[in-house]
């Protein structure tokens, strides 16, 4: 079995992009502390029958979806979220700022999306083939795509709202 | 707005996501270093408070003893030996934990657990021989005539036994409180800082 640092090194940005979408900035720490908790106890009974990375995506959507707010635990780290940006680029052009807010307002649009609609629009904006989006999410393959548009289309209607992408 | 640049701008979030992660494995290894640090400056403290008790007792105990000159000389010379073995344990500790060089945090946290694991083992073992060992000898000295299978040493041992259980339990909460506790928060930091 692989240390766990070093897959973590590997699929921390599933982590961060799922955490983002499901929990505000107050939450965020908390489930992401909470999703590194449930790998790395699932990790020890890994079979292998699945990706690694499909099983991650499930662990974590999992621990996302059932997250508890109330449930607090003690900060190992508190890093502002909201701060990210800044620590990223110090000197940023216009265009750079306008991505960093873009990405913002990506991520408050997602999280406005229902739970469901939120993990088969995660999983397709990273790019997760139909089989595997079903195997994650535990629904038929047949039921994914009609899924994903549905999302998409609600995503397209809050970004909207958002007034997004000023262009 | 475009799948294609949503999806674009999904990707240009793993930089943050990097800069988070980067973020929390410095402040996790800030913070594992720092209660480290303090929690082996607590240990080293215990280790002389006790060292000092022990060379005090190691003077007074004999003295219990000091009408017979056999059982003086005996409990004296069992005494010596058994602050010389914790002395040496003890110095062997605080050495090996100073000269612990390795730069990487989590890695030297590691060795010192180690350490700091034998340590109470040692501990524990001598705490687990010297115990019986001066149940016995209270027992012989306390009875002129010592008779294994009489009817007044199998009372004493009747009334001593819970003496000695006593004495068992506080010995190993005493060992707790002072190093294992120590040693469970050692590998608490250890796996915090493992598993982010």
């Amino acid at each position: 079995m692989e240390d766990f640092k070093s897959i973590i090194d590997a699929h921390h940005p599933i982590l961060y992009k799922i955490g983002r979408s499901y929990a505000s900035a107050d939450d965020f720490d908390d489930l992401y502390q909470e999703m590194l908790i449930n790998l790395w106890k699932g990790l020890q009974n890994f079979s292998g029958k699945s990706k690694l990375s499909t099983w991650i995506y499930r662990v974590v959507l999992n621990t996302a979806l059932t997250y508890n707010r109330n449930k607090k635990r003690k900060k190992v780290a508190h890093v502002p979220v909201e701060q990210i940006e800044n620590i990223v680029e110090t000197d940023t052009k216009q265009h750079k700022q306008n991505q960093e807010n873009d990405i913002k307002q990506l991520y408050v649009a997602i999280r406005k999306l229902p739970k469901d609609d939120r993990s088969i629009m995660l999983l397709y904006l990273e790019e997760k083939s139909y089989d595997e989006i079903a195997e994650i999410i535990g629904i038929k393959r047949n039921n994914v795509a009609v899924k994903i548009n549905r999302s998409k289309k609600k995503l397209h209607e809050l970004l909207k709202e958002n007034d997004y992408g000023r262009q | 707005m475009e799948d294609n640049n949503i999806k674009s701008l999904w990707k240009k979030s793993d930089k943050q996501a990097g800069a988070y992660y980067g973020k929390i494995e410095d402040e996790l290894i800030k913070k594992a270093s720092k209660e480290s640090q303090s929690l082996f400056a607590r240990i080293k403290r215990n280790i002389i408070i006790e060292l000092w008790v022990s060379v005090i007792l190691a003077i007074a105990l004999p003295f219990i003893f000091w009408k017979d000159k056999m059982e003086f000389a005996i409990v004296a010379v069992l005494v010596v030996a058994l602050l010389a073995v914790t002395f040496y344990y003890y110095l062997r500790y605080l050495n090996q934990i100073k000269t612990v060089n390795e730069p990487n945090v989590l890695e030297a946290l590691k060795i010192k657990e180690k350490i700091l694991s034998a340590y109470v083992k040692r501990l524990y073992l001598l705490f687990y021989i010297a115990v019986p060992v001066g149940f016995f000898i209270g027992l012989a000295f306390g009875d002129q005539v010592f008779v294994f299978f009489s009817l007044k040493t199998l009372i004493q041992v009747a009334v001593a036994t819970p003496l000695l259980i006593l004495v068992f339990w506080l010995g190993r909460k005493y060992i707790y409180a002072l190093y294992t506790k120590h040693l469970i928060h050692l590998r608490e930091i250890i796996a915090g800082v493992e598993n982010g």
